[in-house]
């Protein structure tokens, strides 16, 4: 009874060894950084455009204008940030929590939620 | 990432810039050329090719205008819109139109169209079926063949790399000044390295300022979030909050003579004495509710929405009108938009801007040789080339030396069709797309230097080929162009003859190519590497 028990846990063992591994690899991880940079760079855009028009104390269709024609500048610094900083969890952590910190802030102002 | 960020930057750089090289390369050249497009539009148009331009422009569109209202008031009484374009500078000839009924399932309606030669105000002769430089235009941003939405999100993340790989280049480019003046020949991929550094730092702020605000003339599509939080209903609150509108007599019912156009010149020429009115646009004439809206040139100023005034047809009242002062959030968005179209450049800044475009087309070029010579240079002389390596030299001939044969054929296909072949304008485009799949074919099967040495051959021909052609099918030709002053055409037939000769030298330079690549074997390339660091 022992003996099959065994087995299948070590083949558990295995298993998640080989999906550590993977992870690891590097087409994966240069993956990765392409998916935070281009998709979470493109929702933190997004999101702290959005707030930043809805912030600034000026007519609202100037508010637009600016936050557009700036969001392209910061969606390349954020890109840049996700391809210069070493560690791939900073990054991950570091732009989804502040897209998420905009994106709530402006839900709360907004009445949203 | 790497363990540094100049090393970081310079894996970036790399990656970034190859991956969309080649649709990049292709939006620049079409980009590039589109800086001529009413130039284009001119050449592809034999007959507006004699129309003069007027030595009174400004003056004459005062009766243009009259002159186009009895007109229409004749021709589209029951038409719901008419629409007068005036001549410009870069455009000699005159347009009455006027809206034929919507037939289902159509968009848009179909304008019918009356253009006149200006100083003789006689109809022209019929117009051929063509896109001109409408074409190239398009190509930059909404391609072909496909759905113009989904090319332009396409087009924005080629763009959102190309910023990417400029940063980036920009970073591991230690030696910024002192490349400037360096350009070592005959040295395999170095010398691509300092063609690439060149036309990248020479006109770098050109390369920023165009990817950048080529990105903002579709910004709402790319960014709609911040309209979308700031206006209840969303892009279209945001669109009709500024554009200006007819909201004072838009309800009213009913027909309704509309008041003689004199008077709402009169108006027009009161606020901007010196108008130069580009457009006049009446929508829903003879009724209650009509407008006439008056556009008038920005001339030299940042500004990408023309000025325009807007009046009630049935009173002659003032109803809208743009600002007269932009706010500075507008004024920079506005002046954004107005660098990347280039409306406002006269012909020496015109030629910069083309200029600027040939540098970008160099420096893409450079970008994707230099990567594939790079990695030829590595491989072991009995090594097969990788699955990888093969793919980039057949996109690099493909792209690099198909547009413009590809180019070329539609010009050529302009001229040798028959005016009066259905779907004129579609063979054109399937003529440039055709020729540029024949030569794609073959990058797939042979791309040594050989190959591009054939393809130089067979530019350098169909360069040639098209100021003949245009000599032998229409009136005039390069030398008569010249005598003539018509300094547009003669400059369009003069560059295909520049682009032959190129074509000519890069086709015998390549036959001493071939023997120096041989030379530079991977040993040598590596110690000329060592000599340098």
């Amino acid at each position: 009874m022992q003996a099959p028990l065994h087995s299948a846990s070590f083949d558990k063992i295995n298993v998640i060894a080989l999906i550590v591994k993977s992870v690891s690899s590097y087409r994966v991880l240069i993956f990765l950084r392409f998916v935070i940079a281009i998709i979470g760079g493109y929702a933190f855009t997004s999101a702290s455009t959005a707030l930043l028009c809805f912030l600034m104390p000026i007519a609202k269709q100037d508010a637009v204008l600016f936050s557009v024609s700036i969001s392209i500048l910061i969606y390349a610094v954020v890109f840049i940030y996700a391809f210069s900083v070493k560690s791939l969890k900073t990054v991950w952590i570091s732009i989804l929590l502040s897209t998420g910190i905009f994106a709530g802030l402006l839900a709360l102002l907004k009445d949203w939620v | 990432m790497k363990d540094s960020f100049f090393r970081s930057m310079t894996w970036l750089h790399t990656w970034v810039g190859l991956l969309v090289c080649w649709l990049l390369y292709l939006i620049f050249f079409a980009g590039t050329l589109s800086f001529f497009r009413d130039e284009i539009t001119l050449w592809n148009q034999p007959a507006i090719h004699n129309v003069q331009a007027q030595a009174q422009r400004i003056e004459a569109q005062k009766q243009q205008i009259i002159t186009g209202f009895d007109y229409l008031a004749n021709h589209g009484a029951n038409s719901p819109s008419w629409r007068i374009t005036l001549p410009e500078p870069r455009i000699p000839y005159l347009v009455y139109g006027y809206a034929k009924p919507k037939e289902p399932g159509q968009r848009r309606s179909q304008f019918k169209n009356t253009q006149l030669n200006p100083n003789t105000m006689q109809e022209l002769e019929p117009f051929i079926d063509t896109k001109g430089g409408n074409f190239f235009y398009r190509l930059h941003f909404d391609l072909h063949y496909m759905d113009a939405i989904t090319a332009r999100w396409v087009i924005c993340f080629a763009s959102f790399f190309m910023l990417i790989a400029i940063i980036s280049g920009v970073v591991i480019h230690k030696r910024i000044f002192k490349d400037m003046f360096s350009f070592r020949r005959n040295k395999g991929s170095r010398t691509w390295l300092d063609a690439h550094n060149l036309s990248s730092v020479l006109a770098l702020p050109f390369h920023l300022m165009i990817t950048y605000t080529g990105m903002i003339t579709l910004i709402f599509m790319l960014f709609p979030y911040p309209a979308q939080t700031a206006y209840d209903n969303g892009m279209r609150g945001f669109f009709n909050d500024v554009t200006p509108r007819n909201t004072m007599t838009d309800k009213a019912k009913g027909e309704s003579s509309m008041v003689p156009i004199q008077s709402i010149l009169d108006q027009v020429y009161t606020k901007w004495p010196h108008a130069d009115i580009t457009r006049v646009q009446v929508n829903q004439p003879n009724m209650a509710a009509s407008t006439i809206t008056v556009l008038v040139s920005a001339g030299k100023t940042l500004r990408d929405q023309a000025p325009r005034l807007i009046f009630s047809g049935a009173t002659g009242q003032m109803v809208a009108k743009t600002d007269d002062e932009l706010t500075n959030s507008k004024a920079l968005y506005e002046s954004l938009n107005s660098m990347h179209t280039g409306r406002l450049a006269t012909w020496l800044l015109r030629w910069l801007y083309v200029l600027g475009g040939i540098a970008g087309c160099v420096m893409i070029g450079s970008g994707c040789i230099m990567w594939a010579k790079r990695i030829r240079e590595r491989t072991k002389n009995n090594a097969k080339p990788s699955f990888g390596l093969k793919l980039v030299e057949g996109l690099n001939l493909a792209t690099i030396m198909g547009l413009p044969l590809a180019t070329c054929a539609f010009f050529t296909a302009n001229r040798l069709l028959n005016p009066t072949t259905a779907e004129r304008a579609d063979k054109e485009i399937l003529a440039f797309f055709f020729t540029w799949l024949a030569v794609a074919v073959i990058a797939l099967f042979k791309r040594d230097t050989l190959q591009w040495r054939v393809m130089a051959a067979i530019n350098t021909v169909a360069c040639l080929s098209v100021p003949v052609i245009n000599a032998l099918t229409t009136n005039g030709n390069i030398v008569s162009y010249l005598m003539h002053k018509q300094w547009a055409l003669f400059t369009f037939d003069a560059l295909f003859l520049l682009f032959s000769i190129l074509f000519f030298i890069q086709t015998e330079k390549l036959r001493t190519a071939k023997n120096t690549s041989k030379i530079i074997s991977p040993s040598q390339s590596n110690n000329l590497k060592r000599q340098k660091s």
